[in-house]
């Protein structure tokens, strides 16, 4: 499972410090509030495809907005890859 | 680089080669221009110019040949340290150029302004050129335009990184100065000719592609757009100016398209192929350059010609090569 945590972390590491540590980071965050690029969301976006191995639907990818958004198509994609999450199945 | 730090970048990138450019030219009035400042500036054109042109363009936005890693990481480094954009943003911008060239959302289209005459022209050269990157609302939308860029690791991290290449830039000719004249003067002035004063014209080239290859000169090909061709620039800016041809057939390798059409980058590509290192080398044939060129003429070509522009590739059901054939 690709949690809202895990977003969290790469967007703080991504921004390398600039959003506020106590900046909060929910499921309805919008990303372009938080000050991300569209170059530094598509950094986070592949390189969350990379980390679980899995692929985005290109098109939905590209249409997400907020925290809650990147969660679900990542999920999305991670159950349509019918292996499942290794960090789950172990 | 978020927006803010992108605009800085902008305004520093052309305001500093500029003022290079002014003391150069000083130095150059009273003769202190050395051996080692030409050596500089000339390896430094090269780089910058195969990198932007046969990698940035050819190779990464319109896939116009396959090469190996070390290659690409070389094009994708010598094209950042070029100065114009992270490679993700640079071919985002350029497929939307293509997809709605000179029409509302191309991103440097010389007539986007309704001002008529002599100045609306001067305008919109002017935002092709580079008015265009001091836009606010400019958003290059990588996720859209380069889904297949952004999934090679290699690409996202040379973007994250932009800044140092541009950087290391400056910084390799001054190395190479140093190494010819071996005193510190002579890596300052390698910073200045290999760096500042090759980012300025290299850069303006690169902008005279959007701003007067769009305006004046000759099209062969009647495309949906006003691209033209333009021969005085085509040693200079090492073939990207047959525009025209490149509009009329984007993935090809070559944008020369007659023998004595001048094209540097497309010789690079031949001569890597010859040696293994390039493949899959995107070629179009003269019947089908004849046959479009004629049906194109039938129908007529410009801006306000009817067009259906193709999905971002992020719609595309088929991301492979394949599925984007002309679009890009
Ligand atoms: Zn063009
Ligand atoms: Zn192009």
């Amino acid at each position: 499972m690709v949690t809202i945590d895990e977003v969290e972390r790469l967007i703080r590491e991504r921004m390398r410090g600039k959003l506020p540590a106590d900046a909060t980071v929910g499921p309805g965050t919008v990303l372009k509030d938080l000050g991300l690029s569209s170059l530094q969301l598509s950094d986070i976006v592949f390189s969350l495809e990379e980390l679980h191995d899995i692929e985005f639907d290109a098109s939905k990818a590209a249409d997400v907005k907020t925290v809650g958004q990147m969660v679900a198509v990542a999920n999305e994609a991670l159950s349509a890859d019918g292996s499942g999450d290794p960090a789950l199945t172990g | 680089m978020d927006g803010r730090e992108h605009h800085t970048f902008i305004l520093a990138a052309s305001i500093l080669p500029l003022l290079g450019f002014v003391a150069a030219i000083v130095l150059l009035w009273n003769s202190v221009v050395g051996v080692s400042d030409l050596v500089a500036f000339g390896v430094m054109y090269v780089i910058a110019g195969l990198g932007v042109t046969a990698g940035y363009h050819r190779l990464f936005a319109h896939r116009a040949f396959k090469t190996t890693r070390p290659l690409k990481l070389f094009f994708a480094s010598a094209g950042a340290a070029a100065g114009q954009a992270p490679p993700l943003i640079w071919t985002a911008h350029h497929r939307k150029h293509h997809r709605v060239a000179d029409k509302p959302g191309d991103p440097h289209s010389p007539y986007g302004g309704d001002e008529p005459g002599i100045r609306g022209l001067a305008k919109g050269l002017w935002h092709a050129h580079m008015g265009w990157l001091f836009d606010e609302d400019l958003d290059a939308d990588p996720m859209r335009y380069c889904p297949d860029l952004a999934r090679d690791k290699d690409l996202r991290w040379i973007s994250r990184y932009f800044v140092a290449f541009v950087l290391a830039g400056l910084l390799l000719p001054g190395l190479i100065g140093l190494a010819i004249g071996g005193t510190l003067a002579s890596f300052a002035t390698g910073v200045l000719w290999g760096g500042l004063v090759r980012f300025f014209v290299s850069n303006h080239v690169t902008y005279a592609i959007n701003s007067v290859c769009h305006v004046f000169g000759r099209r062969r090909f009647e495309v949906a757009d006003e691209s033209r061709n333009v021969g005085w620039l085509s040693l200079a800016s090492f073939g990207e100016s047959w525009h025209n041809n490149h509009h009329a057939f984007p993935r090809s390798y070559t944008h020369g398209m007659r023998w004595y059409e001048v094209d540097l980058s497309a010789q690079f590509i031949r001569g890597l192929e010859r040696l293994g290192l390039a493949w899959d080398v995107v070629r179009v044939d003269r019947a089908t350059m004849e046959r479009k060129a004629e049906s194109l003429a039938r129908v007529g070509g410009g801006r306000h010609v009817p067009h259906a522009p193709p999905k971002p590739l992020a719609e595309q059901r088929d991301l492979s090569p394949a599925g984007v054939a002309d679009v890009e």
